[in-house]
């Protein structure tokens, strides 16, 4: 059993930092415990007493603000804590929400992300209760639309087109100003965080559909833009583009499919935030 | 299109329900639970035991869903996670009274001294009683310490030099930790 009371800070600056992290964390319970058994069951103060009526402070602040005396009166009357924190969680104060917390809590946050995903797709899973007469109704749908989808994809030259980003048919259109141009081609790429694809196959769809992307944009005219602009973007693009294809090499690999959808959620992030300022300015 | 980001809670509840369409009902819960999972946690981790704690989770997490899903279109939301500490109050409640077999329900949340690490407690104040009875000194001076004070109140309550308050707090300390190793394997 590890005793989280021999890690107390020596200084008062430090004690706060160390009880906010605790106040946000998966082991109050235990400190709590520990902190009880040496101090004992001493007489209660109200929280609102104990912290002598600063409650607003420490909601938008924290704990820093308050004397070591008052951060005294929390360790000796430890259940205060678990009062304090629960005025803390409700308040969803920005300064508490934006603590770090520790390695623990991400693995449990990512864990119970998984099982979440898990039962929504359960969820989400379309539940048909159609009579066979209706079937026979649907499955000549089915056969129309399937020759309509091949028609067109034949017309389009055998290519299959993404519903979405720069490969998307209408995307990339040449009117307006330079800054309008990126606008549109930081918001189509945008379009990317629509899907979150869980399986690895999905997954590399979508990142060659990205690629699909960045080789339109390649080949666009790039008409709003001056020839600085326009030499700049390209040479963006091809250094994303070379992004992902190392990320859908790594996912042929066998890279954790996770990882892999967040790195290239990282590249797509930059790509915007560069398109919406950077690219702006070249 | 609009990034979850940019939205509130009760305009991600609006895609869960299908009033907006900015993106799926999957991603805006997702993006719910990215917003509120820690604190919920952390909620839950200090009043139940650890081990339930992501079954816990889950289901708060799944009633919370269900709860989006069926308001319809003219119902106001409620505040998204004032709704998600009733359903996890309810729930501690809930699972207090089956592992106790406790009648009539508690209303309440349990006490605080009932959610607390028992067997941590009683270990530890037994280790303490031992070092008392070693050591008063030892004793006060881990009392001091653990209240936030410094080396200057162990030196005033126990005249004893800068040096001596810093080694018998050590001293202690290591000693409690031994202590506490042995009592728990």
């Amino acid at each position: 059993m590890k005793l989280l009371i021999a890690e107390l800070p020596k200084n008062g600056a430090e004690l706060a930092a160390w009880l906010e992290g605790h106040l946000v964390g998966l082991d109050l319970q235990a400190l709590v415990a520990e902190l009880s058994a040496v101090h004992g069951d001493v007489s209660q103060d109200t929280l609102e007493k104990a912290l002598e009526n600063r409650m607003g402070e420490v909601m938008e602040s924290g704990l820093s603000g308050l004397s070591s005396n008052l951060l005294g009166r929390l360790l000796r009357q430890p259940t205060l804590l678990l009062e304090l924190q629960e005025r803390v969680i409700e308040s969803e104060s920005p300064y508490w929400n934006g603590l770090a917390t520790s390695k623990e809590m991400e693995a449990a946050v990512a864990r119970g992300e998984r099982r979440l995903r898990t039962y929504l797709k359960q969820e989400e899973k379309p539940r048909l209760r159609v009579r066979p007469v209706i079937w026979i109704g649907v499955a000549a749908a089915a056969g129309i639309a399937g020759l309509m989808i091949w028609n067109a994809w034949s017309n389009d030259g055998g290519s299959s087109r993404p519903g979405w980003g720069w490969a998307r048919s209408g995307a990339l259109a040449q009117g307006g100003t330079d800054k309008e141009y990126f606008a549109r081609l930081a918001d189509e790429a945008d379009e990317w965080f629509r899907n979150k694809p869980d399986s690895r196959d999905a997954l590399a769809q979508r990142i060659r559909e990205m690629r699909q992307g960045c080789t339109a944009l390649l080949a666009a005219n790039h008409r709003p833009l001056s020839p600085d602009q326009k030499t700049a973007l390209n040479e963006r693009c091809r250094a994303w583009d070379k992004k992902f294809a190392q990320q859908l090499e790594e996912l042929a690999a066998g890279a954790d499919v996770e990882k892999t959808r967040s790195e290239a959620d990282a590249t797509v992030e930059k790509l915007v935030r560069a398109l919406r300022n950077s690219l702006m300015n070249a | 299109m609009l990034r979850p980001l940019q939205l509130t809670d009760e305009e991600l509840v609006d895609c869960i329900r299908g009033r907006l369409r900015h993106m799926t009902a999957t991603d805006a819960f997702t993006e719910l639970y990215r917003r509120h999972c820690r604190a919920l946690l952390a909620f839950l981790v200090t009043r139940s035991n650890r081990k339930e704690v992501d079954d816990l989770a889950q289901e708060v997490w799944q009633r919370l869903w269900k709860h989006s899903k069926s308001l319809t279109n003219d119902a106001k939301p409620q505040h998204f996670r004032g709704l998600a500490f009733q359903i996890a109050r309810r729930l501690i409640i809930d699972n207090y009274r089956r592992t106790r077999k406790i009648e009539p329900l508690p209303e309440n949340l349990p006490c605080n001294k009932e959610i607390l690490d028992v067997e941590r407690r009683l270990i530890l104040e037994e280790c303490f009683d031992k070092l008392r009875a070693m050591d008063p000194r030892m004793a006060t001076v881990l009392q001091i310490r653990l209240a936030g004070e410094g080396y200057d109140a162990v030196q005033s309550a126990l005249l004893v030099t800068r040096q001596t308050a810093y080694g018998l707090y050590h001293e202690a300390m290591k000693r409690i930790q031994a202590c506490v190793g042995t009592e728990s394997s």
